[in-house]
C-alpha cells in the first residue's frame, strides 16, 4: 500500500483518530506514524478536529490511588533525607560493593588500554556512529547550544553550552530550518544544563534536509511558527 | 469562555515545558487540572472503572517519559492529552477485544459489578451535546443519520469497523463507507468553519 498517497493517508488517519481500525490494521498504522512526518501531520489534524466531540463527555475524578501510582513511577527517587540518615548507614554494608566496583573499574581500565578488541571496542572508539550534529551560536558568535542524535534514533540530545537568559514566562524553542521549507518546531530546550527531546520520527526523517537549526524565545511551546528574531543558530550536519 | 479557554490552554503548555524539564511539581499541577476530563475520556471508552484506571496511569506516566514530544507544536496541550489516553484506551480495546462486551452490557448478565453501562448517555446525544457546544451543529446537518451514528459508536463507545458492522446489523463494507464518508463530510464541515472564525 503506498501511504505516501494523501488522500489513503488522510482516510487513514481519521480512522486511527476515530478508532474504528481493526488491531491489525491500528498496528501497522502505529508502525507508519513513527516514521512518516506527514503521517504524524494527518494524524494530528484529525486529533484536533475530532477533540470538540471529547467535550460532552461528563468529567470523573479518578480515585486517590491513581495518582498516588503514578507518582510512584514518576517521581525521582529521592536522596536520603538526613546527615543522620547517612551516617546511620552501617561502613560494612557499602564498603564491600564500592571495593567490588573500584576493582572493576580498575581492571576494565586496564583491559581497555591493553587489549581493547576483547571487548569490542576497538572499531567503536575510533569511528563515530551516523550521526545528525548541531551547534548553535549567539549573536557574538559564541557557541551556546550543542545538539545531536543518532542518525536512526528518535532522542535529540541537547546541552546548553553558554546558559541562555529566557525571558520570563517564555520558552526557548529549537527549530530545523529546512532547505525552501518552513521552520518546523523540534522542541523546548532548557535555559542550561543538558535535555533529551523525544522526536517524534527517527532524526534521519527530519533532518535529512535541514542544514540549520535555531533557537526562538515564545510566550507557548506550542508556537508553530517563530513569533521573533532567532537568538540562536547554527549548523546542522550529518556525520557518516 | 473562549478566552478562559485560552488561558487554560497557555498554563498547561507552560507546566508541559517544565514537565519536560521533570518538574515533578508542575506534573502534578497538570494532573489535578485535567485528570477528571481524561478518566471521563477513558471510562466512557472502557466502560469499567479499573480498566479506566489503570489506562489513566499509563497515559500520565507516557506524559510523564515524553512531554518534551508534546513541543511538535502540533496540538493543543489538551488536545494532545486526551489524544494519548483515547490511543491508550483504544489500543487496550483491539488488544483485548473486549469492545463487544462493553457495548451489550445492558442486555448481558452482567459480570463486573462495577460496570456502568445503564448509565452511560447515548452516543448520539453525546454526539449533538459536543457539536452544540463548540458551534458546529451545523455539521451534523451535513452527515446521514447512519454516517452519524457510525462515528458517534466509534469516538464513544470505541467500536471497530467489524464491531459497528454488527451492532447496526449492516455489511462490513457499508459501514465502512458510512464511516469514511461521514468523516470527509465532517472534514469540510470543521476545516470550513476553523476558515470562518480564522477570517472573522
Amino acid at each position: 500500500m503506498n501511504y505516501d498517497h494523501p488522500q489513503l493517508l488522510e482516510k487513514l488517519a481519521g480512522e486511527y483518530v476515530l478508532g474504528t481500525m481493526s488491531a491489525r490494521v491500528r498496528r501497522r498504522f502505529a508502525q507508519i506514524l513513527l516514521e512518516s512526518l506527514p503521517a504524524q501531520r494527518a494524524v494530528a489534524e484529525w486529533t484536533t478536529r475530532l477533540e470538540p466531540f471529547s467535550r460532552s463527555i461528563p468529567l470523573v475524578s479518578p480515585s486517590r490511588q491513581v495518582w498516588r501510582a503514578i507518582e510512584r513511577r514518576t517521581r525521582p527517587a529521592p536522596v536520603a533525607s538526613s546527615w543522620s540518615d547517612n551516617i546511620r548507614v552501617r561502613w560494612s554494608d557499602w564498603m564491600k560493593p564500592a571495593l567490588g566496583f573500584c576493582f572493576g573499574i580498575v581492571v576494565t581500565f586496564g583491559l581497555v588500554q591493553q587489549a581493547p578488541q576483547l571487548i569490542g571496542l576497538e572499531s567503536h572508539s575510533s569511528t563515530l556512529a551516523a550521526s545528525y550534529v548541531g551547534l548553535l551560536t549567539d549573536a557574538t558568535g559564541a557557541p551556546a547550544v550543542a545538539a545531536s542524535s543518532l542518525r536512526r534514533g528518535t532522542v535529540l540530545s541537547i546541552k546548553i553550552l553558554k546558559p541562555l537568559a529566557i525571558p520570563a514566562g517564555q520558552v526557548a524553542q529549537l527549530w530545523a530550518l529546512p532547505v525552501g521549507g518552513a521552520p518546523i518546531p523540534v522542541g523546548v530546550i532548557p535555559a542550561s544544563g543538558k535535555a533529551d527531546i523525544r522526536l517524534g520520527a527517527p532524526a534521519e526523517n527530519i533532518f535529512a534536509k535541514v542544514p540549520k537549526l535555531a533557537v526562538s524565545f515564545e510566550a507557548t511551546p506550542a508556537a508553530k511558527v517563530p513569533s521573533g528574531d532567532f537568538v540562536l543558530s547554527g549548523h546542522c550536519i550529518k556525520i557518516w | 469562555m473562549a478566552a478562559t479557554q485560552l488561558q487554560k490552554s497557555e498554563q498547561l503548555s507552560r507546566l508541559l515545558a517544565r514537565v519536560g524539564q521533570r518538574d515533578h511539581a508542575a506534573f502534578e499541577q497538570v494532573y489535578r487540572l485535567t485528570s477528571a476530563h481524561l478518566y471521563g475520556v477513558a471510562l466512557r471508552i472502557l466502560n469499567r472503572e479499573d480498566l479506566a484506571e489503570e489506562v489513566l496511569q499509563e497515559a500520565y506516566v507516557n506524559v510523564w517519559n515524553q512531554a518534551n514530544s508534546y513541543a511538535a507544536g502540533l496540538a493543543t496541550p489538551m488536545t494532545w492529552l486526551i489524544s494519548v489516553v483515547r490511543n491508550k484506551a483504544l489500543d487496550w480495546l483491539r488488544h483485548n477485544k473486549i469492545a463487544d462486551e462493553s457495548t451489550r452490557a445492558s442486555t448481558d448478565d452482567d459480570d463486573h459489578a462495577h460496570d456502568i453501562a445503564d448509565e452511560r448517555a447515548d452516543p448520539a446525544a453525546l454526539f449533538l451535546q459536543a457539536t452544540e457546544k463548540s458551534g458546529i451543529r451545523h455539521c451534523m446537518a451535513t452527515l446521514e443519520a447512519a454516517q452519524r451514528q457510525s462515528l458517534a459508536l466509534a469516538y464513544y463507545d470505541g467500536l471497530s469497523h467489524a464491531e459497528l458492522a454488527a451492532h447496526l446489523q449492516a455489511p462490513l463494507g457499508t459501514v465502512k463507507a458510512w464511516v469514511r464518508r461521514g468523516l470527509e463530510k465532517l472534514k469540510k464541515c470543521l476545516d470550513n468553519a476553523g476558515a470562518a472564525a480564522m477570517g472573522s
